[in-house]
């Protein structure tokens, strides 16, 4: 009896060694991004790559560009590859829902990664892991207050209208001004829709409109730096703080050069690294956390020596 | 009944919309050839207003800011009007935007200088604009879907070539041609925008080309018959259409110093609409340069116009929507007539 339990427990160890790297090595994780043209993405991408190397993942990335309709047709093209896991960066929170459903019914687990689906989604999802957005526009609001002294006009150049970032880095952006009870003026919020040529533009227009400006607030980093060669343009660099949010590396760059006063680091590769985990976890049946957060980091003058190698 | 004075030719159906039954026949006359020029009214009236309702906008400063604002937009929309005139589009600008400036900024990389980096830039986007005419001349089939197709290829090359990443020039004195300045005010991108404008009007009126692209656009068949060369030019239109779109995006590189595969997502779509808004049409043969520089400048001034009048974005988006639909419905109503 026991000498069979033994011989039972040896088969199952047995079992346990021979399968655990077989599985290992078999992890699939299909990524639909939102936009791979975004320096963030390519810095997510190195970190899953870096960590499947470790799990012996095989990862398949699709790109629909910031169009949702491709992004759901790509969702569904995961569904029939049959991987273990599918990772979405949302381009459109209620627009994917739909075929997060899809796969949560054909049984693949789905994680959200940086840009989050509705809560209505969250049906369909297991986790959502970046850092959010609202957080970094927090951030970014908090930076503000300090190079203000709680009290100035702000103008703050946004993603496209209506998309989960340019909602919430907004949203999160006014949440700072509030709880610190600074007496800021939003000028205005107007979009330059991620692109730095139009955020120049827009800027240059912005400045003709408003006579003093303390800060401007560009929700990426390339917009930023658009708005900056505006400000640069028209000799108003000593009036105007620009901040951004990503940290990449051209912005770290201009912070350390005291052309640009702040950033919210986004740490993307650890967003990667995260979602390897997770999908390796979720083929183990562990149980994932609903959120996991990748830290924000906010960049300043002050710290930018210490963050420098993190920038990307 | 003053209809009854009316020229044939003219409709009373739309000046009686515009004006009412009882206007002086005269005035109507004298109103008559700005039914052509439905760009240059709007632009009255959007200067009108301007000046009325903000006072920095009528500043040298803040008119000059417009015109740097849209020259890149204005060169694409150049090239877009040739291949308009044919009766054909280009979607493919959009990609060939992105595309040119990271081919100019590798061979920067690569150790090329700036005059050998701007020709290889000029030369990546000549060589789209001829595939695009050799495989529309080659399949016959429309040109709209063939360029959204190249337009996708074209900007799958870019991701792969910059791997997704934002590429930064290194050439000295890549950046005076997107921000220098013509005499301390003029940027150097406008100077060239209108004269391009007034170089291809030029050619245009004045050159069998340009003459055979206006009868591509409105018969080919009877140019056919008069021996013109039909096939040529619209292989060179499509090929001028693509460089000019390229050296746009070369311009726009060296005024923001980076460049990434998306920088030019929107321009195909809003080249089409300066054109169309200027006067030129969408059914071909009808149209020019010069009427371009108008449409692109209405669509800067409305631009800058919104922001200066902090109109919230979602109305933003509404006065665009609607002045695109008055200028499709301008179109439509003048080939009609």
């Amino acid at each position: 009896m026991s000498l069979k339990l033994l011989g039972g427990l040896a088969v199952a160890a047995g079992l346990a060694l021979g399968t655990a790297p077989a599985l290992a090595a078999g992890l699939s994780i299909c990524v639909v991004h939102n936009n791979a043209d975004h320096p963030s993405i390519t810095a997510l991408v190195a970190g899953m790559n870096d960590e499947g190397a470790i799990y012996g993942a095989k990862i398949t990335y699709f790109d629909p560009a910031l169009d949702p309709v491709k992004q759901v047709s790509m969702i569904e093209d995961c569904i029939s590859r049959k991987p273990d896991v599918i990772a979405v960066n949302a381009v459109d929170p209620a627009a994917v829902v739909p075929a997060l459903k899809k796969a949560s019914e054909a049984g693949i687990p789905v994680l959200m990664q940086n840009a989050d689906t509705t809560a209505e989604g969250h049906a369909y999802t297991k986790s959502f892991i970046g850092s959010q957005s609202y957080d970094q526009g927090y951030a970014v609001g908090q930076m503000i207050v300090k190079a203000l002294d709680g009290k100035g006009n702000v103008v703050v150049i946004t993603g496209k209208n209506g998309q989960t970032d340019t909602v919430n880095r907004t949203a999160g952006m006014q949440a700072a001004f509030k709880d610190a009870k600074a007496s800021m003026d939003v000028l205005a919020v107007q979009p330059a829709d991620w692109s730095k040529d139009k955020a120049l533009t827009v800027m240059q227009d912005l400045l003709t409109r408003f006579p003093k400006i303390d800060a401007v607030f560009g929700q990426d980093d390339p917009m930023a730096l658009g708005a900056l060669e505006a400000i640069k343009a028209q000799d108003r660099q000593g009036e105007i703080k620009v901040f951004g949010v990503n940290g990449n590396k051209e912005a770290c760059a201009a912070i350390k050069a005291g052309a640009m006063y702040g950033t919210a680091l986004q740490l993307s590769y650890l967003v990667g690294v995260y979602t390897v985990r997770a999908a390796y976890d979720l083929t183990q049946k562990r149980l994932v956390p609903t959120t996991i957060l990748a830290p924000t980091a906010p960049v300043t003058p002050e710290n930018v020596d210490t963050w420098m190698a993190q920038c990307w | 009944m003053t209809n009854t004075t009316v020229k044939s030719g003219d409709r009373p159906g739309f000046r009686q919309a515009l004006l009412g039954y009882r206007a002086d026949a005269r005035v109507l006359r004298w109103l008559a050839p700005l039914r052509n020029h439905t760009a240059l009214v709007l632009l009255i009236v959007l200067l009108i207003v301007g000046s009325l309702s903000s006072g920095v906008f009528l500043t040298p400063r803040n008119l000059l800011n417009i015109l740097w604002a849209v020259s890149i937009l204005g060169i694409v929309a150049l090239g877009q009007t040739l291949l308009l005139l044919t009766c054909r589009f280009d979607m493919s600008v959009a990609a060939v935007v992105g595309f040119s400036g990271i081919v100019t900024v590798l061979a920067q990389i690569n150790g090329l200088d700036l005059y050998a980096s701007i020709v290889v830039g000029l030369g990546a986007g000549a060589l789209v604009g001829l595939c695009n005419g050799l495989i529309v001349l080659a399949t016959g089939a429309n040109p709209f879907l063939i360029t959204l197709g190249t337009n996708l290829l074209i900007y799958s090359i870019s991701l792969s070539l910059t791997r997704s990443k934002t590429l930064y020039a290194t050439a000295p004195g890549f950046n005076e041609l997107g921000r220098g300045q013509l005499f301390g005010f003029l940027h150097y991108s406008v100077v060239l925008f209108i004269l391009l404008a007034v170089v291809l009007q030029f050619v245009l009126s004045r050159t069998i080309f340009g003459r055979t692209i206006f009868v591509v656009g409105l018969n080919e068949v009877a140019g056919r018959l008069s021996g013109l060369r039909i096939q040529s030019t619209k292989l060179a239109a499509f090929v001028l259409c693509s460089t000019l779109a390229a050296l746009a995006g070369i311009v726009m590189t060296s005024r923001i110093n980076s460049t990434v595969a998306n920088a030019g997502f929107g321009m195909e779509f809003d080249s089409i609409i300066a054109a169309v808004l200027g006067g030129t049409s969408l059914f071909g043969g009808r149209g020019g340069m010069l009427r371009t520089i108008v449409g692109v400048v209405v669509l800067g001034v409305m631009n800058n116009l919104l922001i200066l009048l902090n109109v919230p974005i979602e109305a933003q988006q509404i006065a665009k929507g609607a002045v695109f639909l008055l200028v499709v419905w301008a179109d439509s109503a003048l080939r009609r007539n």
